[in-house]
């Protein structure tokens, strides 16, 4: 088959999979208990509490029609269809009354993509550079010892590692929570609380470019350590797999015989191998951060996706929480078709 | 073949697994550390006696956390080990029993409807995990109350089962094209005994193996369900995850952390829940190393 084809066909069952998420979704969400109506009313009558009750009727009405909830089940799905693609997601109903949840969503997201890229990176340069060494020394201490250390932390529930970081941390008085240390910044009058948090952000990069970013670092330090401890285990195991086969393979002998040290036929014909499976893997972990990340968020108060999907479940603000599980899901999928199509150039075997 | 005779066959296939388990450093260590853990799940009822707790004395202790004893941290310690253990298993031989039964089907008729299946694991496996598990269990609690343990081990099954279906699948296609499947079709065995008595043995130790490595996974799901508060129902069973939630719950913000102060309420539970989940992997590994024929060392 040609690489067209095989293009062709991946790009068919991506988008089986992202619409079979897309409805999914939709009825998952209809599916949950207590309707969506009442939950809004209950947050309006909270924060509005002397609104006249025909301006409440009228709220009520404006509502059913944005989201179509007083119309039949297959308009409300069209409705829902023509939202997600046009990537216009309503408003929050309870967290954020009548804010769109296009902006919680761009607030939070550069959060999270800030907290994850550097743990994403680091949890993967190490799991492969150990994996590499122990599957080397196979059988001698350092493999023995780093498979069974990367079994425990792979064992380990990550919020409780991020606790027990905290607990260590704590009496130093290094902060264990948070994103930045808003009250200081504002108490300086370098920002505003009113700001967003990229608003709020920019401002205290120019007010103090240096301290800002000591600030941020000094708050991102724990939660990426917790994560790339959770996270390199994985990396680690399947590394030193793929290497543990590939060093029985005959050019590594044929490597060996011609003469190059322990060094060249590591670094340049072994390890190089070992990366092709490795894509794979790593594309597929993506959706697994977004569980990490909604456990370190929460422990860290991290203020990103993460956290926004556990509180707005808990505030069964639906529209927000739909939107959250679209973007992810289209992030997912994106991932896994790109790598899919990286595998189909870099691998001429891989053709069916 | 009668009873005997298959009894006695099953006996000589746990003997010879076993003798090579046990030169497995690793698996015996696994094993050690489970029979541990099941010795004080199956004693939680005598611990609390001695020590003179009632459950639901335990229960008002653990959700009260300023106040909990290191005795009555024990007693809950005890019985959340009889939980994690229940789900633990329940949960993957659940998950694992759905997977192999989907990848069967699956491998063996083929088409469309192979084509369909392997789609909705796509979709499965592609997925992130807690916040579907999370979204489930929303959806299962109904009008607000927590989960009862058969609800919790659902929620688990159901997004369990893709990985399984998965290499099932691949070893039934194999296998269907292999001689002894064309002579029992050709001597007109049906679809469903094929399926039952010649292919079903022959992935068993590969069911097997999946049951014990899906156990991990199903322990620390229940324990971050519930650590979040969207998990088991406090007041009818106490689990390792409850506690750490009632010590360092996230609604607290982060102006009250009590645990900070009280850091030997939650050592316990999230080491037990490491060390469980460690017992199991290896576990997994050395059986793993037995019975996949791929890994075995020769």
């Amino acid at each position: 088959m040609a690489l067209r084809d095989y293009v062709a066909r991946r790009l068919v069952t991506a988008f089986v999979t992202f619409l079979l998420v897309v409805i999914a979704n939709f009825f998952i969400f209809k599916m949950m208990p207590g309707d969506p109506m009442l939950w809004y009313m209950q947050a309006i009558r909270q924060q509005h509490q002397q609104m006249p009750p025909e301006e409440l009727e009228k709220l009520k009405a404006q509502i059913a029609e944005l989201f179509g909830f007083n119309r039949p089940l297959h308009e409300q799905f069209f409705i829902y269809l023509t939202s997600l693609f046009t990537f216009d997601f309503k408003i929050s109903i309870t967290m954020e009354l009548g804010k769109p949840v296009i902006d919680i969503i761009a607030e939070r997201l550069p959060l999270t993509i800030l907290l994850l890229t550097p743990a994403y990176a680091i949890a993967i340069w190490v799991g492969m550079r150990l994996g590499a060494e122990a599957a080397w020394r196979r059988g001698k201490k350092f493999d023995v010892a780093a498979v069974a250390i990367s079994l425990f932390f792979y064992s380990m529930p990550i919020y409780w590692l991020g606790v027990m970081l905290q607990i260590i941390v704590a009496p130093t008085g290094w902060p264990i929570a948070g994103t930045l240390d808003w009250s200081y910044w504002q108490g300086l009058g370098a920002t505003s609380g009113e700001k967003t948090f990229l608003q709020q952000f920019v401002d205290i990069l120019a007010y103090d470019p240096l301290g800002a970013i000591v600030d941020l670092i000094s708050h991102i330090l724990l939660p990426v350590i917790t994560l790339v401890v959770y996270m390199y285990g994985g990396y680690f195991l399947v590394m030193r797999n793929t290497m543990l086969d590939i060093l029985t393979q005959d050019y590594v002998t044929t490597a060996r015989a011609i003469g190059h040290d322990d060094g060249t036929v590591l670094h340049h014909h072994a390890k190089r191998n070992a990366m092709l499976p490795m894509i794979t893997i790593i594309v597929l972990a993506f959706a697994g951060i977004f569980s990490g990340a909604v456990l370190t968020e929460t422990i860290f108060s991290w203020q990103g996706m993460g956290r926004l999907i556990f509180d707005a479940i808990n505030a069964r603000d639906y529209p927000v929480i739909e939107a959250c599980f679209f973007i992810m899901a289209l992030l997912v999928v994106v991932a896994n078709l790109i790598a899919d199509i990286v595998y189909g150039f870099l691998d001429p075997r891989i053709r069916y | 073949m009668s009873l005997a005779s298959k009894l006695a066959r099953y006996k000589r296939g746990i003997i010879s697994f076993w003798r090579l388990y046990k030169k497995n450093r690793f698996g015996m260590v696994g094993l050690v550390m489970l029979l541990a853990f099941i010795f004080l799940a199956a004693a939680a009822d005598l611990i609390a006696m001695a020590l003179g707790y009632r459950f639901d004395e335990l229960v008002i202790s653990v959700t009260s956390v300023g106040t909990i004893t290191p005795s009555a941290l024990l007693c809950a310690m005890a019985y959340g080990a009889r939980v994690s253990l229940i789900i633990g298993i329940t949960a993957s031989a659940c998950s694992v029993l759905l997977g192999t039964l989907i990848g069967m089907v699956s491998g063996y008729i083929g088409g469309r409807v192979d084509e369909g299946l392997m789609r909705i694991t796509d979709f499965i496996m592609m997925l992130p995990r807690l916040p579907l598990l999370i979204v489930l269990a929303a959806v299962l609690r109904g009008g607000g109350a927590a989960l009862g343990l058969s609800n919790i081990i659902l929620v688990i099954a159901i997004l369990g089962w893709a990985g399984t279906a998965r290499v099932v699948r691949s070893q039934v296609l194999s296998l269907k094209e292999r001689p002894f499947v064309e002579a029992a079709k050709a001597i007109g065995a049906s679809d469903r005994y094929i399926l039952f008595k010649h292919i079903l043995p022959n992935i068993m130790p590969l069911v097997m193996t999946y049951m014990v490595l899906g156990v991990p996974g199903a322990i620390l799901s229940e324990a971050s369900l519930t650590f979040l508060g969207l998990g088991i129902d406090i007041s009818r069973s106490i689990s390792w995850g409850s506690i750490l939630y009632w010590a360092a719950n996230p609604f607290y913000g982060a102006g009250a952390m009590i645990y900070i102060t009280k850091p030997w309420v939650v050592i316990p539970p999230g080491l037990c829940i490491t060390l469980l989940t460690l017992a199991t992997i290896l576990m997994g590994y050395a059986m793993d190393e037995i019975l996949n024929p791929r890994l075995r060392r020769r």
